[in-house]
């Protein structure tokens, strides 16, 4: 421990007298830690919000469609066989929920964009959901005012609406509960019965106002039934079970025989991450690979001023020597003074990360929170390359025969 | 130029006696440039492989349709617009005096049947005579199907070489024989030359019918591509103002209307993957400067170092007559020759690390004379940017002090 200590006396002694060496050198490590750890911070924040964006969709759910999510990432070849596939119905719904006891509750979704209006205030781009009473049951929604869509409403095909806090605010400025009035979109008229609370809505339609309609209606105006959509939810725990129930009601449903292959898709909102972090995470991996270079250059660099180091404190490794001190000691002394160097470089990188971060909070729609593990790992990162590229001038120092050292002019 | 001379001997002389250091600040250049060379490379060859993949759909073809190629995802706002028909196509014929070829184009994917043989999803394209002027491909065998066939509703067929081949045994001749495209019996007259493939869809698995004889059996109503080319490429900026005047009179729109049809050419395409990709390429690029940035404060680092060791050296010097100028050129060029050095092996490097990457990767590299110049000019603004500082330093030393430093 004294041992240690003294080292350090003297590590940092021999820094002070080559300040302005020490601070280049550590100037080196900083750059590349902020590359890396910056760089890091960023994938990880993106990341966390893709994250945040899906799971937003209830962990235990699922999606069934005729079509894939993502076509053509892997070879967009076998499109169109896509597309012969029969539609869904929204007919299979009740015979699904009988047979799936596993399965919680099952909703019918379309979407649609239309462009909304209520007497001169006029909205672009409402995104519309259709659906029938049971969306209700799942987790992002929450009503404020009024109420949901009703059986009855999906059954005579009434022209109601359920619309969120953005629409409300944008089409009607002044009053602030519009339950009752009246609305147009895409130059139908339809009545409001009930406003949504403020939420994380869906994936993607957290920026867009968003407006839910009863799929009959909608299907009625506007068509589109191929794009139908189911969405599951299981019982807690039990969505492999609810998973496996709902292909084999789907594929009794669709006379599908023993040996054909599932004709519609079915996926998890994990699927759905996965799909998409698979196509950033190669970015990410290259870039911060591309910015780990200039830490190796980094560690280049304190290679070489701890070899000047070495040549020019000779006499002083003689004299050590001479006195009893062990290549260890000075092995020790090199390698602490490259390590020392090298870590200073990785704290002030990460300082230097964590205010860029905070100025940037403002600047970027989404938040940046650097991970607890990227603070250590940086730390350690920037110590390893002090230790890799420090060790050998502190081994050839150590091997100095004193004699020839003492000599040293 | 002896100065000149006797400066770079200063320089190589010390930099050869302190070998390693020399070694190691070049490395450090050494491995910024073969960064920034490689990135750039790999860059500029993706670039221009999907320049020449864009360029195939024809750099001076407009096409007319009813969806813009860039949507933005909006593509609800176009899909009801009304469909283009051959009433555009005759429109644009009529009353655009600098469109050279007209050629409407439409599909449907089907199967194809000869004999017992039968394929699956193969495009069945209706278009006119003027297909292969304006596509560049020609039949390979046979002819393709003149103007009187199209007019008349002709049942006759172009195949494209993929299907030939999928259907037809080697060597067999095609011509003359009748095949079945969904049904219909329709009669091969020419095959086309081999077209290779655009954005991984191969443009062989096809055949081409007269667009009418297609109308015949698919209906009037399905939309149109029409591709129009002007009769010499400095043409095409009229020949667009020429098609929007038509297109706007025979589709009946008011002064006050919008386009209901949006007019595409590769340009388009090309405008968006640079736009798409710019911030990402530039990010790329600078983080690999940031190591020539590293490496440029380790030379600096050693120049200082370099300055201190030799403060009673520069005290000789200029205690017998070396001004400041001498100085700060020794140093210098100490510092160019190790950035010139490092700029030249990281350039070597570079290119043969895109080159090996292109070899064992799918991606594409170029090497361009481009990178290997702001590889140079980058290392040698590095060099004298992070070599001043000490340079000047040795520069300005009092020579009473240097002498007297220990």
């Amino acid at each position: 421990m004294f041992k240690l200590i003294d080292t350090m006396k003297i590590v940092f002694g021999g820094l002070r007298t080559h300040l302005s060496r020490g601070i280049l050198t550590t100037l080196g490590i900083t750059v590349g830690i902020v590359a890396v750890v910056g760089m890091g911070t960023m994938a990880y924040s993106l990341q966390q919000e893709i994250n945040k964006q899906f799971s937003s969709l209830g962990s235990n759910t699922f999606f069934i469609s005729r079509r894939p999510f993502i076509v053509g990432i892997g070879g967009h070849s076998d499109w169109r066989q896509y597309w012969r596939r029969k539609n869904l119905e929204v007919d299979y719904l009740p015979t699904i929920q009988k047979n799936s006891p596993h399965v919680q509750s099952i909703a019918p979704m379309l979407w649609y964009r239309q462009n909304a209006r209520s007497g001169d205030d006029q909205l672009d781009n409402l995104s519309i959901t259709a659906s029938n009473e049971n969306l209700y049951d799942f987790s992002s929604y929450d009503i404020e005012y009024g109420r949901f869509l009703s059986p009855s409403d999906i059954l005579y095909r009434k022209n109601v609406c359920v619309i969120d806090r953005k629409a409300a605010g944008i089409l009607f400025p002044d009053n602030l509960i519009p339950l009752d009035k009246r609305i147009k979109i895409g130059n139908i008229p339809f009545k409001i019965v009930g406003i949504l609370a403020e939420q994380t809505a869906a994936f993607g339609q957290e920026q867009s106002a968003q407006a839910i309609v009863p799929y009959s209606t909608a299907e009625k105006y506007w068509g589109g039934g191929w794009g139908l959509q189911f969405i599951v939810e299981a019982l807690p725990e039990k969505m492999e079970e609810a998973i496996d129930e709902v292909i084999v009601a789907l594929r009794n449903l669709r006379g599908l025989r023993f040996d054909d292959e599932n004709d519609f898709e079915l996926f998890t909102s994990e699927m759905l991450m996965e799909a998409v972090s698979n196509i950033t995470r190669v970015a990410y991996i290259v870039i911060i690979g591309i910015a780990a270079i200039s830490l190796l250059v980094g560690g280049i660099g304190i290679m070489n001023v701890m070899f000047v180091s070495v040549t020019e404190r000779t006499k002083e490794i003689g004299i050590r020597k001479s006195c009893g001190a062990q290549p260890k000691d000075i092995l020790l002394q090199f390698g602490a003074e490259a390590i020392v160097l090298s870590t200073i470089g990785g704290i002030i990188g990460l300082i230097l990360v964590l205010s860029l971060s905070l100025l940037a909070k403002k600047a970027v729609p989404f938040t940046i929170s650097i991970p607890g593990w990227l603070v250590i790992v940086g730390i350690l990162f920037s110590a390893m390359v002090g230790l890799a590229f420090g060790i050998f001038p502190a081994y050839k120092a150590s091997r100095k025969n004193p004699v020839e050292a003492l000599h040293y002019e | 130029m002896y100065f000149l001379i006797e400066s770079l001997r200063t320089a190589y002389y010390s930099l050869s006696k302190h070998r390693l250091r020399a070694i190691l600040t070049t490395l450090g250049i050494v491995i910024g440039i073969t960064t920034i060379i490689t990135i750039v490379s790999l860059i500029d060859g993706l670039k221009k492989t999907v320049t020449g993949e864009f360029s195939q759909l024809g750099t001076n073809v407009l096409y007319v349709s009813k969806y813009p190629w860039i949507s933005h995802g909006k593509w609800y706002v176009y899909r009801k617009r009304k469909a283009i028909t051959m009433e555009e196509v005759n429109a644009i014929q009529e009353r655009c005096p600098s469109a050279a070829y007209v050629v409407p184009i439409v599909d449907a994917y089907t199967e194809v049947k000869y004999g017992s043989r039968k394929l699956e999803a193969i495009e069945i394209t209706g278009t006119n005579e003027f297909y292969p002027q304006v596509n560049g491909a020609y039949p390979e065998q046979g002819r393709f199907f003149s103007a009187s066939e199209v007019n008349h509703k002709q049942r006759v067929c172009v195949l494209g070489w993929g299907v030939y081949n999928n259907l037809f045994d080697h060597g067999e001749d095609p011509l003359g024989k009748w095949i079945r495209v969904s049904g219909i019996k329709v009669r091969i007259i020419g095959v086309l030359q081999k077209r290779g493939s655009v954005f991984g869809e191969s443009r062989d698995n096809m055949v081409l019918v007269p667009i009418d004889t297609f109308q015949k059996h698919y209906g009037r109503r399905i939309n149109i591509t029409i591709q129009v080319m002007p009769y010499n490429p400095e043409q095409l900026e009229q020949l667009e103002d020429e098609t929007v005047i038509a297109l706007r009179q025979v589709r009946r729109l008011h002064s006050w209307e919008e386009d209901d049809f949006s007019i595409n050419s590769q340009d388009v395409l090309l405008q968006e993957f640079k736009r798409t990709t710019k911030a990402l390429f530039a990010a790329m690029v600078a983080i690999s400067a940031l190591s020539l940035l590293v490496g440029g404060i380790g030379i600096m680092n050693i120049m200082l170092i370099s300055v201190t060791e030799r403060t009673r050296e520069i005290g000789i010097r200029k205690a017998i007559g070396a001004k400041r100028g001498h100085i700060l050129l020794q140093f210098l060029i100490e510092v160019l020759i190790l950035c010139w050095v490092g700029c030249l092996i990281g350039a070597s490097l570079g290119f043969g690390l895109a080159g090996f990457i292109s070899a064992v990767t799918p991606l594409p590299s170029a090497i361009s004379v481009k990178a290997g110049f702001l590889g140079l000019i980058f290392s040698s603004s590095v060099a004298l940017f992070f070599g001043i500082y000490p340079a000047g330093k040795a520069a300005n030393l009092n020579p009473i002090e240097a002498l007297h430093y220990e």
